[in-house]
């Protein structure tokens, strides 16, 4: 081979391997989804939105909700109320699953087994055994699989954590987090109470209300949160104390209507290049969920020794801690150069005198996108890829489980409740 | 027969729901059904949310065309269909750059929308609210709500069932009421600027926004002279009264 002919080949192998680059960015992936009530369909919405997926099958046990999925998944995407059935008649290359909690085991392993890869609403699963036996599952074969936990995708969520791992918030003192509603939090019945059908439908549409299929607002809401405190201090929680109870929706749903808990985090951080290792401190956090009063939403609230952090899904906004001006009068550090500090002579320095303002004006955080969209962009692209580095792997998924878990178990039995083994 | 009213803010207004049956649980739990639906709907319209559907339309259209949904594209392309039966005075594009009927490309096939115009930006903040209205209508339904009287910020409202709703109209151009429609299974809009205003009563409250807005834009001569045969009512509101183009509200 002569040197020309050389330097032409590798051009060629270069220009093929960057070919075949651009075509695994541009695989169409084939996705089905299971579950198509409320959070189905708005990810089966969010799919037909994405370039690089193709939504070939939906599946649902309920016809009602099947029929109006179908509409808005186009006529190309197969109707099925079987799971298995579809699975087998549609090989989908990944398979969606938003059905309610306590078929999340069942439906991950069943598709796991066929080589599909997964996508599975939290909270991973109804207990943390399943939960296990999930994880040592996708280990043993490698599989992609994301946890439905979209704010690991939003670009307030991420750039909270930067913040913290960066030192802005100084050191993490404590977390609170809260979810409050004022509504029962229930589906309609598209039946009449006498008729003999309203039993068990009430049952199947307001699973979320029923232990024997979900674990309440823990598992339906408070997973969400607590994913959060985990993500940013880079642990879970040694122990939980929760007291809760039916207190106001006594309408016949054997789930809290209200909780109020505590988590304790033992935090190490990692020592820096040259320093001492700080010694691991305490940092708790408090998450709580009502159902009659909205007031506070929906947000966490990260408390650091230089600043305070307060998130939502649309908005972040950093607070520096120590007032609301620098009016440069303090001259810190400079031995020997000008004058200590600034006295002005006859203006005082006027700031507000509402209490709130001593916060001063917070940097805002925006973003531009919907972070369900972008979870399952970021999904579509590691299948496509053949990647089974998600953005929230399952354990990610056992983590956030077992720690909505322990909450339940300590309102259940009075005690704190250790982190499971 | 019990009555509960619900409400939520939502598309920068407030909405609230006048429903009417045997069982208060029952209702509540439709009540909220439907403004769940409301807030879908502000999810994919909203051109100030920036995670919203249209938001991205918006940003990224006039660079390449953007794939969105089924739901969304239908919603475009009867959007469309209006601005042409209004000759081009309902036009949900905003800004100086472009106009629906030359700056937008819907692929039906590709379910994909460009602007060829760069700076064109869709605002659906007005027909949205029709739309949400006539969506929220249709679970109503869905779980047998017969009676109901539903509005969002006032300025858009949808009754439905046996009774009729006596529904007064106001105009910000002046105190105290200009005259009273009766609303029965109909959706009504109205729209006003700084002189005048118009009422507009049709089967769905998408239409009747459609309609207010374009006739308003369209000004009290050229409305005069249109053909309003899809519409069950049209009034020209000036400072103190209702001049009916087509029907009479009652």
């Amino acid at each position: 081979m002569t040197s020309t002919n050389r330097r032409t080949f590798l051009m060629g192998a270069a220009g093929l391997a960057v070919s075949t680059a651009f075509a695994a960015e541009e695989k169409t992936v084939r996705v089905a989804v299971v579950g198509t009530g409320g959070r189905g369909s708005d990810l089966l919405r969010a799919l037909t939105t994405i370039d690089s997926a193709k939504l070939v099958a939906i599946c649902d046990d309920y016809p009602p909700h099947l029929e109006k999925a179908s509409k808005y998944a186009g006529p190309e995407a197969k109707t099925f109320d079987n799971y298995t059935t579809m699975l087998k008649e549609t090989s989908p290359d990944a398979v969606v699953i938003a059905t309610p909690l306590h078929l999340h085991r069942e439906m991950v392993m069943e598709a796991l087994g066929r080589g599909t890869a997964v996508f599975c609403e939290k909270t991973l699963c109804r207990t943390t055994a399943e939960a296990k036996e999930v994880v040592d599952e996708v280990t043993k074969r490698n599989a992609i699989f994301q946890i439905g936990l979209q704010r690991r995708s939003n670009a307030i969520y991420r750039q909270a954590v930067a913040m913290v791992q960066t030192g802005m918030l100084g050191r993490i003192s404590a977390i609170k987090c809260q979810w409050h509603r004022n509504n029962n939090w229930r589906r309609p019945v598209p039946v009449p109470k006498a008729d003999p059908a309203w039993p068990a439908l009430e049952r199947k549409l307001n699973w979320r209300l029923y232990k024997d299929y979900s674990g309440g607002l823990m598992t339906e809401l408070g997973s969400h949160q607590l994913d959060v405190a985990n993500w940013i201090l880079g642990t879970t929680p040694k122990r939980a104390f929760a007291s809760a109870g039916i207190d106001y929706w006594k309408d016949g749903r054997d789930v809290f209507d209200n909780i109020f808990c505590v988590y304790e985090y033992a935090v190490a951080p990692a020592a820096k290049k040259g320093e001492e290792p700080v010694a691991p401190y305490t940092v708790r956090v408090t998450y709580s969920s009502v159902q009659n009063n909205a007031y506070e939403g929906a947000s966490e609230l990260i408390l650091g020794t230089k600043g305070s952090l307060l998130l939502t899904q649309k908005k972040g906004l950093f607070y520096k801690e120590g007032g609301p001006v620098d009016p440069g009068w303090a001259k810190l550090g400079q031995e020997g150069g000008d004058n200590a500090a600034v006295i002005t002579s006859g203006a005082t320095l006027k700031i507000d005198n509402d209490p709130w303002a001593f916060r001063g004006k917070p940097y805002e955080i925006d973003v531009e996108s919907d972070d369900t969209r972008d979870e399952l962009l970021e999904f579509v692209k590691a299948v496509a890829a053949g990647n089974p580095k998600t953005v929230a792997d399952v354990r990610t998924g056992l983590q956030d489980c077992a720690t909505v878990l322990m909450a339940n178990e300590s309102a259940t039995s009075g005690r704190w409740v250790d982190y499971p083994a | 027969m019990t009555e509960v009213l619900c409400r939520r803010p939502a598309m920068a207004t407030l909405f609230e729901f006048l429903l009417v049956g045997e069982e208060e649980e029952h209702l509540a739990a439709v009540g909220e059904a439907a403004l769940d639906e409301l807030e879908r709907i502000e999810r994919m319209l909203s051109m100030f949310d920036p995670a919203s559907e249209l938001a991205r339309v918006n940003r990224e259209a006039a660079d390449h065309p953007v794939k969105v949904s089924r739901e969304l594209f239908d919603v475009l392309a009867e959007c469309r269909r209006h601005h042409e039966r209004t000759d081009g005075w309902f036009d949900p594009c905003v800004g100086s750059a472009g106009r629906f009927g030359d700056s937008v490309r819907l692929d039906d096939i590709a379910q994909t929308v460009a602007f060829t115009t760069p700076g064109t930006r869709f605002d659906l903040g007005g027909y949205g609210k029709g739309y949400a209205l006539d969506n929220a209508a249709r679970i109503l339904a869905e779980f047998h709500i017969a009676d109901f009287l539903i509005h969002g910020g006032t300025s858009s409202a949808l009754a439905c069932g046996t009774r009729d709703w006596n529904v007064d109209l106001r105009s910000q151009n002046s105190d105290g009421v200009v005259g009273r429609v009766n609303l029965k299974n109909a959706g009504l809009s109205s729209s006003a600027n700084d002189s005048s205003g118009t009422v507009v009563i049709a089967e769905t409250a998408a239409l009747a926004e459609v309609w207010s807005t374009a006739i308003l834009a369209m000004g009290f001569q050229r409305a005069r002279a249109f053909d309003y045969h899809e519409l069950h009512a049209v009034g020209w509101i000036d400072t103190a009264a209702i001049h009916w183009l087509k029907g009479s509200g009652t």
